[in-house]
């Protein structure tokens, strides 16, 4: 299986997506894949989408930008709730 | 003069951790700038952020809010990637009445939150592996309710600092 490009958004581009982060890295463990993951800014969305590789992008703030890659709602990673409903969602897309 | 500085500063400020120290309060608040200034103002006294830190985390609350739907104890985490750190720093306050922020997921609605934790860290490993640990403190129903029901201060920051500076059990 190629190699999955995730994006992990929030405001910052650090801070709220490390927890992203920290889950994601969970799962992709967990599945055997091979993946890149990026942190980035909200702000920097517009170029990310661009680059139209990307299999997943993990939303720690929601944007109104159409993005080309599902998404999944990544505050269930901070706040715990709906959170095991996330993981299923993410694997889901990630098996594609 | 810089040494003065440090030693003083050590030993005023609270719990302190290898790179994050934690302080902890019981805010008594009427609207989140209210209590973002309150507790910026902590860390400003102890020279750990600059003045203007406590104006951006406003700023940027509006921007992107950052009240957390956790259950049983609804959370924000307002934080800014402006400003100046001198030492990187949580601030966690156990609310006397809840305080009204938006909701991270969704901008549009109110969420009552009973807990705040002001971040002031940096884009450094250690520091945001800490940060994943006060999330994971977040989801945990029966720790954050034994963290919430602290009776004093003390015990709150032994509680945080307990958590936050756990080696990695999991992976």
């Amino acid at each position: 299986m190629a190699k999955k490009r995730i994006v992990v958004v929030c405001g910052a581009g650090f801070a709220t997506s490390t927890a992203g982060e920290d889950e994601v890295k969970k799962i992709i463990k967990e599945m055997k894949l091979e993946a890149e993951i990026m942190k980035k800014r909200v702000a920097e969305l517009k170029t990310v989408t661009s680059m139209g590789n990307v299999d997943l992008f993990v939303l720690m703030t929601p944007t109104t930008m159409k993005l080309d890659a599902p998404s999944v709602n990544g505050v269930a990673f901070i706040s715990g709730v709906g959170k095991k409903e996330v993981i299923e969602q993410i694997k889901k897309i990630l098996a594609e | 003069m810089e040494l003065n500085d440090n030693t003083e500063r050590n030993e005023s400020a609270g719990c302190e951790s290898k790179t994050l120290q934690i302080l902890c309060t019981f805010a008594d608040a009427d609207n989140k700038y209210d209590l973002i200034r309150q507790m910026s103002k902590m860390l400003v006294d102890k020279q750990m952020v600059d003045e203007k830190y406590g104006e951006f985390v406003i700023d940027r609350e509006e921007d992107f809010p950052t009240g957390i739907p956790s259950e049983p104890i609804a959370v924000a985490i307002p934080h800014s990637e402006n400003g100046s750190i001198y030492q990187s720093s949580i601030v966690a306050a156990k609310l006397i009445k809840p305080i009204t922020f938006k909701r991270m997921d969704k901008p549009d609605e109110d969420i009552e939150v009973k807990m705040v934790f002001l971040l002031a860290v940096q884009r450094n490993e250690e520091q945001l592996k800490m940060l994943v640990k006060l999330m994971r403190i977040v989801q945990d129903h029966e720790l954050i309710n034994r963290i919430y029901n602290s009776e004093d201060c003390l015990v709150l920051e032994k509680h945080i600092k307990a958590e936050i500076e756990k080696t990695e059990i999991e992976e």
